[in-house]
């Protein structure tokens, strides 16, 4: 059964469980550096080929091709406004943390399948979440394909942030879910959800059912 | 070793959930073969009636094809923008050409009538095209369907010679519905997706295809690679 964060201490389980994880230098390091490469590919989605033709260019210096690839960023060039670029910066950070929680998951609590249904179903929606993370411009990508689609985009509300907005959502559910596997184990010797331990999970960190 | 092992798969996972979502992006639009003649690329087989600034396309070293919509937000931040260092820094020195191609993006109602006194006014006096285009750009948010003919009639009478009835008179019996349709069918061709989308070319044939407003920067690498 997939539960939803509809109570206020679900939403203080998954703050806890990122602080806690973001807390170890080693996790914090890779979110930090899975959401810079998540930025960085949804903002140049749109010229990838192009952009990597630059960047592996042999005629073209370091410093040059960093003020081109810092000019297709949100904010530190025109390409996107700003709703559009808060998202994508948005989005970066909670596939950094995303991916950090399922590391933390999968490598700290030496996760199994035997070890609990509750955490192998994280884990695999973990990995869908943190896979999402070009969700918006991919999604976007295939339908103007397949639709051929100008005008498409500019038809909808919001001309397309709403693929970004569904990304937002899926990344915060996929991390809850993560959350709720690690619920009733230990991060970093602290409690997930202090106060009630013993609730279904054991020492383990295998999740109890709920 | 395990630690090392899970977090190179959980990249990979992530790095194929990326990929796979951006794979659309790296293969397909690509807006034709590098190489192609400028005469022959979808872009710019067809320039002839649409504002142009700088040397004439086929003899410049340099050329830019813009898709643009005269009433799309993207549009008006690259025109009011980044466009004035294009031209400073790569048209007006260099012997190059930006060509304004129309494509219809955003389907907002004074887009058509737009396009239409646009070509009118460039088969009429040429620089004063990119007057009228900087005209809309400036009020994007301000001009509605039924504000068009009024702001437009303004805005020729006050800086301009022509005759702004023929004008608006042009762009009602949709005068250059061919050369509008032709720039759309073109730019479908060339795998416009939204606007403004540019194709770049040096010594006559197709370099590059960029997509969304862009500074100055991504043009002139545009040119290097």
């Amino acid at each position: 059964m997939i539960s939803l964060p509809t109570s206020r201490s679900d939403w203080r389980l998954l703050g806890r469980t990122i602080r806690l994880v973001l807390g170890h230098p080693t996790y914090l390091v890779l979110a930090i550096v899975v959401m810079a490469l998540a930025a960085i590919l949804m903002s140049v989605s749109q010229n990838l080929r192009f952009v990597v033709e630059v960047l592996l260019s042999d005629s073209l210096g370091f410093g040059f091709k960093f003020e081109f690839l810092t000019s297709m960023l949100p904010f530190l060039g025109p390409q996107y406004e700003a709703t559009h670029g808060i998202l994508i910066y948005a989005i970066g950070a909670l596939t950094g943390a995303n991916v950090a929680l399922l590391a933390y998951h999968l490598i700290e609590h030496d996760l199994s399948v035997e070890g609990g249904g509750g955490s192998a179903a994280g884990v695999v929606l973990g990995t869908l979440g943190a896979g999402c993370a070009a969700c918006g411009p991919g999604i976007l990508a295939g339908i103007v394909g397949i639709v051929g689609g100008a005008g498409l985009l500019a038809n909808l509300p919001y001309e397309g942030l709403e693929f970004s907005m569904v990304a937002v959502v899926v990344l915060v559910l996929s991390m809850f879910w993560l959350a709720d596997g690690m619920r009733g184990g230990e991060i970093r010797g602290c409690p997930v959800e202090p106060g009630e331990m013993g609730l279904g999970g054991d020492s383990e960190g295998n999740a109890g059912t709920r | 070793m395990r630690r090392r092992s899970v977090l190179a798969g959980i990249a990979g996972a992530a790095s194929l959930g990326t990929a796979t979502s951006l794979a659309g992006c790296l293969s397909s639009g690509s807006g034709g073969s590098s190489g192609q003649p400028l005469a022959e690329h979808p872009a710019s087989r067809n320039l002839d009636g649409q504002p142009t600034l700088g040397d004439a396309p086929m003899d410049a070293e340099k050329v830019i094809v813009a898709f643009e919509d005269p009433t799309c937000s993207n549009c008006e931040r690259f025109h009011t923008g980044s466009f004035q260092d294009v031209k400073s820094e790569i048209i007006e020195p260099d012997s190059a050409s930006y060509v304004y191609r129309p494509y219809r993006f955003t389907g907002r109602g004074w887009a058509t009538p737009a396009i239409h006194a646009t070509l009118e006014v460039t088969a009429r006096d040429p620089p004063a095209a990119w007057d009228l285009l900087d005209f809309y750009y400036e009020n994007t948010y301000s001009i509605t369907g039924g504000s068009f003919a009024d702001d437009t009639r303004a805005f020729l009478t006050e800086n301009t010679d022509l005759d702004a009835d023929a004008v608006l008179t042009a762009a009602d019996d949709r005068a250059h519905q061919s050369i509008l349709e032709t720039s759309e069918t073109d730019g479908e061709a060339a795998g416009v997706n939204s606007t403004p989308t540019f194709f770049l070319y040096t010594d006559g044939t197709f370099k590059n295809k960029l997509v969304g407003v862009q500074d100055l920067t991504a043009f002139e690498a545009g040119f290097e690679v």
